[in-house]
């Protein structure tokens, strides 16, 4: 097996957090290699504009019959594969992973979302707990993401949002209609609709440019730079270090141990499907809920036989994904024009705070977004009366410009039996046993989203929409928000990793994605990903320099 | 299949009876339909993906994947055309396809006998697929999918020809590089806004 010279870190995965800590760990002075499964894709590999390719294909995605992943209900009901169309739950594959075709919304969690437990809790058949961390904690390193990453919008705009000591580095996009459409509901329901944060640039900032309003924001790549990928805005501040080396379609099949049980590094497959050992003093973690913990139990050892860092036996449980969530297809009688614009520029967080007159505790936001672009995926939705013939072909032209999507996303309580383990019978294309997903939204999850779902109904109404089709919540539905399979605690028997994320049982291995999260909030995760992932470098650095990290 | 055109995956019969079918999800009137935005060429092109890997492992597909994606940057347009087929639907179908052209004709011959598909007028085209439709045939739906990407696609993969689809919608395709200029629709133009869109830099 080839063998490279050791680096100081090995990050495993090249996306929202594993590219952070890139930059962090290089601009320190520190070695890096970053591991990542899938292509490099650049700026203008982005370019086509082409629904087909891009969404409709396995240009992000692996395929399922080479990577596929399974899905049961419960631990009693058995697996199925999951087809293309759900296994979309997955990030991206790619540099700069989830952040290339994210819509780029970028929260802030609220102080309450740091202690569920005590401000909620407890809730039978859940594992809610209060992270180690608090909101006052994060504060500076939200900060310190927004102006790092290149988040827009306008900072105490919200009535419901944290404190915050700084603005946002631009102002908010652009208000598009679908934008436009909810705050005339949500301002006669004496709501309180405000822009939406963005990690999509307005106008230039650290040496890219501002968005164009073309609209193909979600499940696009950005071919204008404005977009805040860790593509754009870590990556090439980690190469021009010269000590990042970043190694594409690479698969990491284990981390190995040395003799004192201690991180040596990680054996991956390369680009020709040979195996490869990359030798390193620290190693991190950053594959995302699924992958990261798939990794460690990929990485059993006589001293690890339940798989790696996992004495607690948690690795892979608590499994949280922001579902199920509704989305709304709402059409006006002047034309909305979603296809222009920028991703989502206004958003609800009226229904977040815990209301429990309401039958279920925490709660989540809506926003419409701009459809982008996407006539196959309207084409094919449920709502032209007839699935074919005149009558679709009338409903698609009368529809185009008219309608939006509005998303609701709730939180998703923790449930230890919520999972990702190997699956026992089936392996991908590299012979490794695939992630077996065991997932079934906690009642409460369900009835937070039918919640969001009519209050959205009557914004919409009340802005004098002509139809509005809101689904139920489907519990069966995954999602990319993966969240919780290695949460971190302060105590080694219900945690993984403890609160700088440094795993109790691997003194130099750390995880810096979602899957440390305790719970789940009720909004996109990507900044606070980030925002974590620059403490625990921050932590690191600190450490390495009083000797205690890497000798 | 003797009927075989050189170059094609699928036989003159099977080929016009799969444009007559697509005609009827798709019909032409005072806009294109699926005849004139060439959907049945966008079909034929992802079928003859079935040529490109049968004969390859799963492994072996996924390193000449990763050799193609790796290549990303000086793809060739024939790269990126066995890049898309590679990780496409598109295999796999003609199978199916086969089959189904059978059964458009055997359902035909049920509405009127000693008719092929094609040889039915509109109504009992509609008739046939509609029984295809709601007995859920699983033809039926990947048709009808096809169809759609093909109609509403973007044209560099051979259907939506000369933009008809997006010209039925009265969409004018991607807009990079050019963007869009404010107002986007009648609702941001005309219902007032709070917030001021302030640009100023917050450096200081």
């Amino acid at each position: 097996m080839a063998q490279h010279e050791t680096v100081d870190v090995c990050i495993v995965g090249g996306g929202a957090s594993g590219l952070v800590a890139a930059k962090e760990l290089t601009e320190a002075g520190m070695t890096v290699c970053v591991l990542e499964r899938g292509p490099w894709y650049k700026r203008e590999d982005f370019a086509l504009g082409d629904e087909l390719m891009y969404k409709r294909r396995n240009f992000f995605w692996p395929t399922v019959e080479l990577e596929p992943r399974t899905w049961r209900p419960n631990a009693d009901s058995p697996s199925e594969v999951l087809s293309t169309k759900t296994q979309t739950f997955s990030n991206a594959m790619c540099v700069g992973g989830g952040t290339i075709h994210y819509s780029g919304l970028s929260w802030r969690f609220h102080e309450s979302d740091f202690r569920v437990k005590s401000e909620d809790g407890p809730v039978a058949g859940t594992t809610i707990e209060d992270w180690p961390i608090s909101y006052e904690d994060m504060e500076p390193f939200y900060e310190k993401a927004e102006w790092t990453v290149g988040v827009s919008g306008q900072g105490w705009s919200s009535p419901f949002d944290p404190p915050r000591k700084r603005d946002y580095p631009v102002g908010p996009a652009a208000r598009n209609s679908p934008g436009a459409a909810l705050e005339r509901g949500a301002r006669k329901l004496g709501l309180h609709p405000f822009p939406t944060p963005l990690a999509i640039l307005t106008g230039d900032y650290d040496g890219r440019p501002g968005c164009i309003g073309k609209g193909m924001c979600s499940s696009y790549g950005c071919p204008v730079g404005a977009k805040s990928s860790t593509l754009e805005s870590m990556l090439p501040k980690a190469l021009a270090t010269g000590r990042l080396e970043i190694r594409p379609l690479c698969l990491s099949r284990e981390i190995t141990l040395d003799r004192q049980g201690k991180a040596s590094g990680v054996t991956y497959f390369n680009a020709e499907g040979e195996e490869e050992h990359q030798p390193a003093r620290l190693v991190v973690m950053a594959a995302g809920g699924v992958e990261t913990a798939r990794l460690l139990l990929l990485s059993e050892s006589a001293r690890f036989p339940q798989g790696l860092a996992n004495r607690s036996g948690l690795v892979g449980k608590n499994l949280m994904f922001h579902s199920p969530g509704v989305t709304l297809v709402v059409t006006f009688p002047e034309p909305l024009d979603g296809h222009k614009g920028t991703s989502s520029t206004r958003v609800l967080h009226d229904f977040y705070k815990t209301d429990t007159s309401r039958g279920f505790i925490r709660g989540g936001f809506m926003h419409p977004r701009a459809h982008g672009g996407d006539p196959i995926e309207l084409a094919l939705r449920p709502i032209h009366g007839k699935r074919w013939g005149q009558e679709h072909k009338d409903s698609m032209r009368e529809t185009w410009r008219h309608y939006l999507h509005s998303h609701c996303t709730g939180e998703s309580l923790p449930v230890e039996s919520n999972a990702v383990d190997l699956d026992p019978d089936l392996t991908d294309c590299y012979g490794l046993p695939v992630a077996r997903i065991t997932y079934t939204s906690h009642e409460n999850d369900v009835r937070l989203a039918t919640y969001l779902g009519e209050r959205s109904r009557e914004i919409y109404e009340a802005a004098g929409a002509t139809r509005i089709i809101v689904p139920k919540p489907e519990t069966r539905k995954l999602h990319n928000h993966q969240m919780g399979s290695c949460r971190m605690g302060n105590d080694p028997e219900s945690s993984v990793v403890d609160k700088w994320c440094r795993s109790h049982d691997v003194s130099n291995l750390f995880i810096v994605d979602a899957s440390v999260f305790v719970t789940g909030a009720g909004l996109n995760p990507t900044l606070t990903i980030q925002a974590n992932a620059f403490r625990v470098c921050d932590y690191m650095v600190t450490e390495a320099h009083k000797g205690n990290l890497i000798h | 299949m003797s009927d075989t055109d050189s170059g094609s995956v699928l036989s003159d019969h099977e080929r016009t009876t799969i444009e007559a079918a697509a005609a009827r999800i798709v019909p032409s009137d005072e806009g294109a339909g699926a005849r004139e935005a060439g959907v049945i060429d966008y079909i034929e092109g992802l079928l003859a993906a079935d040529d490109v890997d049968t004969d390859i492992s799963p492994r072996e597909k996924k390193e000449y994947a990763n050799f193609i994606l790796g290549g990303m940057g000086g793809r060739t347009e024939e790269q990126q055309a066995t890049l898309f087929k590679l990780h496409g639907t598109g295999s796999r179908h003609l199978q199916a396809y086969r089959d189904g052209v059978r059964e458009l004709d055997r359902a035909a011959a049920e509405v009127a006998s000693g008719k092929d598909f094609r040889g039915l007028d509109d109504e009992g085209q509609d008739q046939v697929l509609t029984v295809l439709d709601e007995r859920k045939d699983p033809f039926f739906t990947l048709l009808l999918t096809h169809t759609m990407e093909g109609f509403y696609g973007h044209p560099r993969h051979g259907g939506n020809k000369d933009r008809a689809g997006w010209e039925v919608l009265g969409y004018p395709g991607p807009s990079f590089p050019h963007g869009n200029e404010k107002p986007y629709g009648w609702y941001d133009a005309n219902e007032p806004d709070e917030f001021a869109e302030e640009k100023k830099d917050r450096s200081s």
